[in-house]
C-alpha cells in the first residue's frame, strides 16, 4: 500500500484513492480470485462514491540555493545526523560543506541552478549544486563530476525507467559503462575487477548515484522500494569502463556501436537484474562456447516471452570477458555473428511458460505460436548490446534488463 | 573509550531535495454509479483481469444502469506495464477517452 501510494505522488498528485486487497493476487486459482473480488467488493463501492480528495495546500518551493546550516558535533555526530535525516545510505559520508561543495563545482562548467530532472519514485528536484553535494558526501573527486552528471542524466531520461529500478520488488542495478578517453582521463577501472572494489572513481561515483537515489528519490524500503531482498549494489551500483584495448580485431567498442566518435567519452546506463555468469574454461570452439550459454541464459530472466512480451523490444547486455571475447573472434565471427547466435541458442519452448501467461500479445508480436515454438529473447539479434568487460579471466556476465530499462547514451561534457 | 575526535561547529549544505506537490488536481468521485460509466483498468498483471471481471458482475448486479467498461478489451493498448510517467500519461489519455465517471484499477502484483 505505501508503495501504490507513491504513484500519485511521483505524478504530481498528492493522493489518490485506494482500497488494500490482502495479497497475493498472482499464482491463486480463480475461485480464491473471485472470493477476494467479492470480500473487497463492499469496501470499493464505498470509496468509489464516498472518497473526497484532501483540499491540502500544494507544496512549492526553490530548489537552488541549497541552504547552509550549522552543526555542533564531530563527523560521527554528522554521519549519524545524515542517517536520522535520511540523507544517508548508512555508509560513512563526507560532511558537504560549502567549501568541498564549491570545489566540487570546479570539476564542471554546468551552472548550479540548472536542473537535470526530478528523481523517482517521489520525484525530488536534482540541481547540478545538488548532485555536487551527495558527489562530495560520497568523496568523489571534482574531475568525476562530468561523468556523474552524464551518468544522472542518463537514468533521468525516462527511457532508462529510473522509477522502477527503484521502487519495484526485483533485484535491480543500475549499471554505468564508460567509453572513450575520460576512462583514462580519471581513472576508471577498465580492466581487472574492472566493476569491483579498489577503483575510487567507480566507486564514489556508484557510490554518489545510489545516494541520490535513495536521498533526492526517497528509494527506501519498505516504503519507495519495495524490493522483495535488493542487494549491496543499492549502496554502490556498478560503474566500469569498457576494456577497449582488449576488443577483438574489427569488432568496435560499444559507444562507437550506438553512434559517437571514437575519441568521444560517453556513459551509457542502464537498468538490470543480477547478472548470470558464464565461466565456461574448456570451450575450445565458438559453437561448444554458444552451448554453455543456451544453458544459462533464456527470455524467464526478465519475464520475457509471453509473460511480459514488450521485453523482447529491450536491449540486454552483454559483457564479454576479454578471454571470451578473443575465443569468439579466434571463429572469424563479428560481434553480429555472436549476436545471431546468441539470439538463436538462448531461445526456449513456449510450453515453459504456466498457462496463466496470456499469448495474445506474443502472438501479435510473433505471430502463431504453438507449445513447441521456441520463443527468444528479443525480437531481432541486433538488440543485444556488446561491450568487452574485465580482465584476465574466463568470465562473463549476461544483464536481463529490468522491463521498461532501455539503455540510454550521453556524451560526456566537461 | 577515549573520544579522540574534537566537537567541532559545521558549516553544512543542507541535502534536502525539493518535492514540488500539486493540490487539488485530482476529480471528486461520483456520489451514486446509477447511470453512471465504470472503466475497469487493468495493468496485465497474473490475475487481475480475474479480480476485476467479478468487480465488474457485482457492479453490474447491485448498481442501476452502470455501464462497465473493461480497458484492456476495448483498448489494448492499457493492458501493459510501463512505470514511465510518460507511459502513465499515455494510459491516462487512453483511459479518459472512454469518459468514464469513475475508474477502478488493479495496479499491484
Amino acid at each position: 500500500m505505501e508503495l501504490a501510494n507513491t504513484i500519485p505522488l511521483a505524478e504530481g498528485f498528492r493522493e489518490a484513492c485506494f482500497v488494500q486487497v490482502s495479497p497475493p493476487i498472482g499464482m491463486l486459482p480463480p475461485s480464491d480470485i473471485r472470493e477476494k473480488a467479492e470480500n473487497a467488493f463492499d469496501e470499493i463501492l464505498r470509496a468509489s462514491t464516498d472518497w473526497r480528495p484532501s483540499a491540502g495546500p500544494a507544496v512549492k518551493g526553490v530548489a537552488y540555493p541549497a541552504d547552509i546550516f550549522e552543526f555542533s558535533g564531530t563527523v560521527e555526530d554528522i554521519n549519524r545526523h545524515f542517517i536520522e535525516k535520511k540523507w544517508s545510505l548508512g555508509l560513512p559520508i563526507l560532511p558537504p560543506t560549502p567549501e568541498r561543495i564549491h570545489e566540487m563545482l570546479k570539476g564542471i562548467s554546468r551552472k548550479p541552478w540548472e536542473i537535470l530532472g526530478q528523481v523517482p519514485p517521489r520525484m525530488g528536484t536534482l540541481t547540478v549544486e545538488l548532485a555536487a553535494v551527495y558527489a562530495a558526501m560520497a568523496g568523489c573527486r571534482p574531475q568525476y563530476m562530468p561523468v556523474l552528471v552524464a551518468a544522472l542524466e542518463g537514468f533521468l531520461t525516462p527511457e532508462a525507467n529510473w522509477r522502477l529500478a527503484l521502487s519495484g520488488t526485483g533485484t535491480s542495478q543500475l549499471i554505468v559503462i564508460v567509453n572513450g578517453p575520460v576512462v583514462k582521463e580519471i581513472g576508471i577501472g577498465c580492466e581487472q575487477g574492472a566493476a569491483g572494489k579498489g577503483y575510487h572513481a567507480n566507486g564514489s561515483i556508484g557510490y554518489a548515484i545510489n545516494l541520490i537515489a535513495y536521498a533526492v528519490g526517497g528509494s527506501r524500503p519498505p516504503m519507495f522500494d519495495r524490493s522483495t531482498l535488493a542487494s549491496p549494489s543499492d549502496y554502490v551500483c556498478w560503474v566500469f569502463g569498457e576494456n577497449e584495448n582488449a576488443l577483438p580485431e574489427g569488432w568496435k567498442p560499444l559507444h562507437v556501436e550506438r553512434g559517437f566518435k571514437h575519441s568521444d567519452s560517453v556513459v551509457t546506463v542502464m537498468a538490470s537484474y543480477p547478472p548470470a555468469e558464464n565461466m565456461d574454461h574448456w570451450s575450445a570452439s565458438v559453437e561448444e562456447h554458444m552451448r554453455w550459454w543456451s544453458h544459462i541464459v533464456n527470455p524467464l530472466q526478465n519475464m520475457g516471452g509471453p509473460s511480459v512480451p514488450q521485453v523482447m523490444e529491450q536491449n540486454p547486455l552483454i559483457a564479454l570477458g576479454p578471454e571470451h571475447a578473443h575465443l569468439i573472434a579466434s571463429g572469424k565471427w563479428s560481434k553480429d555473428d555472436f549476436r545471431k547466435a546468441f539470439w538463436d541458442e538462448t531461445r526456449i519452448p513456449l510450453s515453459v511458460w504456466p498457462s496463466a501467461c496470456g499469448r495474445e500479445r506474443l502472438a501479435e508480436m510473433l505471430g502463431a505460436a504453438t507449445d513447441d515454438s521456441l520463443i527468444p529473447i528479443t525480437l531481432k539479434p541486433e538488440q543485444f548490446l556488446i561491450v568487452i568487460a574485465g580482465g584476465d579471466g574466463k568470465q562473463s556476465h549476461y544483464f536481463a534488463p529490468l522491463p521498461g530499462s532501455f539503455p540510454v547514451s550521453r556524451l560526456i561534457r566537461r | 573509550m577515549e573520544k579522540s575526535e574534537k566537537q567541532t561547529k559545521w558549516k553544512l549544505v543542507n541535502p534536502e531535495a525539493l518535492v514540488q506537490i500539486e493540490a487539488d488536481q485530482v476529480n471528486q468521485h461520483p456520489k451514486d454509479l446509477s447511470g453512471k460509466t465504470v472503466v475497469l483498468y487493468w495493468n496485465g498483471k497474473p490475475n487481475g483481469d480475474l479480480f476485476l471481471n467479478r468487480i465488474g458482475e457485482l457492479l453490474a448486479e447491485r448498481i442501476d444502469n452502470v455501464k462497465v467498461i473493461k480497458a484492456w478489451e476495448v483498448r489494448p493498448f492499457t493492458k501493459r506495464t510501463d512505470p514511465t510517467v510518460e507511459a502513465s500519461r499515455a494510459m491516462a489519455e487512453e483511459l479518459a477517452g472512454l469518459n468514464p465517471d469513475l475508474i477502478v484499477g488493479a495496479p499491484g502484483d
